[in-house]
């Protein structure tokens, strides 16, 4: 049986856990091969792939992956300068997503569980790595670049530079605030505080963003 | 968000910078994906506690590293018991001599064996005839 599904909710959405029961429940025996080869990833729910996860269904990895490739390739780009890195930390993210399926808990917003798990890893890689120099991507592979790719592409150098300076925490909220998949909850979580800290973290961290970026500039 | 022109004198906005992010992913990025799929997929559903402890290299690490702590816990652990036993044993020994010679002393205050004042004494008090000795 194929089902119907409308717009993907986003992680804020206030859909309650009986409606998603009811879907997981008319979709039991759907065959996630079909998902695999036509059906648009974006409409099955996030609660709905981990609720397959946990069961050991690996297949339904590919729509979380899909979803959320770039935010977190982009994510971890712009807090480590270099995609090689960036792309090494995303596959353990998802890795870490499989494997730990069965904690999950659909009553929490999934994109702040996603990125709590990716916010460690990036603070086990930091930890670990030695100052490695910036490693910007060429300003074709970034999203809404146009003008003059020279000086996109020094733009880009700098920004990454500011970010390097910033502490990690403000780094982290600043890059998740920008970046829109998350709501202002979902960040908080994430970073492990409460919404009102974590404004007043965004609030500092763009001041110095911005201070950053313009002493950096020549 | 176009990034405005190298002479344009407005300032950028590092945070409206950051709104973009990445265009897309690689090709190669999406086959490792696939094998880390394939992988997972491979593996037994059902893990022991022993593997999923030691599933992650973090948790190889882990475990190992927990594994060794309690080691030399358990081997300081043992030495300490081994040397206050040993020391309890040399005590009890200690006082089971010195009750041994208690034992025996008294043993020799009981018994006909008299101190030399002693005897000299009893010797003096004794009738001459006993001394075998007179006139």
């Amino acid at each position: 049986m194929v089902l119907t599904r409308g717009t993907a909710p986003s992680p804020a959405c206030a859909i309650p856990a009986q409606v998603w029961s009811w879907l997981a429940a008319l979709t039991e025996h759907v065959d996630l091969g079909a998902v695999d080869s036509g059906l648009d990833t974006r409409d099955l729910a996030d609660s709905e792939a981990m609720r397959r996860l946990a069961a050991g269904d690996s297949r339904a990895l590919r729509p979380i992956f899909d979803r959320w490739k770039l935010p977190l390739l982009s994510y971890f780009y712009r807090a480590l300068a270099s995609r090689a890195d960036a792309e090494d930390l995303a596959l353990v993210v998802f890795e870490r997503v499989y494997r730990s399926a069965s904690r999950y808990r659909p009553e929490a917003p999934f994109a702040a569980w996603l990125f709590g798990i990716a916010r460690g890893e990036l603070l086990h890689e930091l930890r670990r790595r030695r100052r490695k120099p910036l490693e910007p991507v060429a300003p074709a592979e970034l999203a809404e670049v146009g003008g003059d790719l020279n000086h996109a592409a020094e733009i880009e150098e700098h920004l990454l530079a500011a970010l390097q300076q910033l502490p990690e925490r403000q780094r982290t909220a600043v890059l998740l605030a920008a970046a829109g998949d998350l709501d202002h909850a979902a960040i908080a979580a994430a970073l492990g505080v409460s919404v009102n800290n974590y404004n007043v973290i965004l609030h500092r961290a763009r001041q110095a963003l911005r201070d950053l970026f313009n002493k950096v500039r020549p | 968000m176009n990034l405005p022109h190298a002479d344009s004198d407005k300032p950028e906005d590092p945070e409206a910078l950051l709104a973009g992010g990445l265009r897309g992913t690689t090709p190669a990025f999406e086959a490792r994906f696939d094998a880390l799929r394939r992988r997972l997929a491979s593996e037994p559903t059902h893990r022991t506690l022993l593997e999923r402890l030691v599933g992650t290299v973090r948790g190889h690490r882990v475990f190992a590293g927990a594994t060794l702590a309690g080691a030399l816990v358990g081997c300081a652990a043992a030495v300490l018991l081994w040397s206050r036993s040993r020391e309890a044993i040399m005590l009890r020994e200690e006082q089971r001599w010195y009750a041994d010679v208690l034992a025996w002393d008294d043993s020799l205050r009981d018994g006909a064996v008299l101190t030399d004042a002693e005897a000299r004494e009893t010797l003096f008090n004794m009738p001459l005839e006993a001394h075998g000795g007179g006139s």
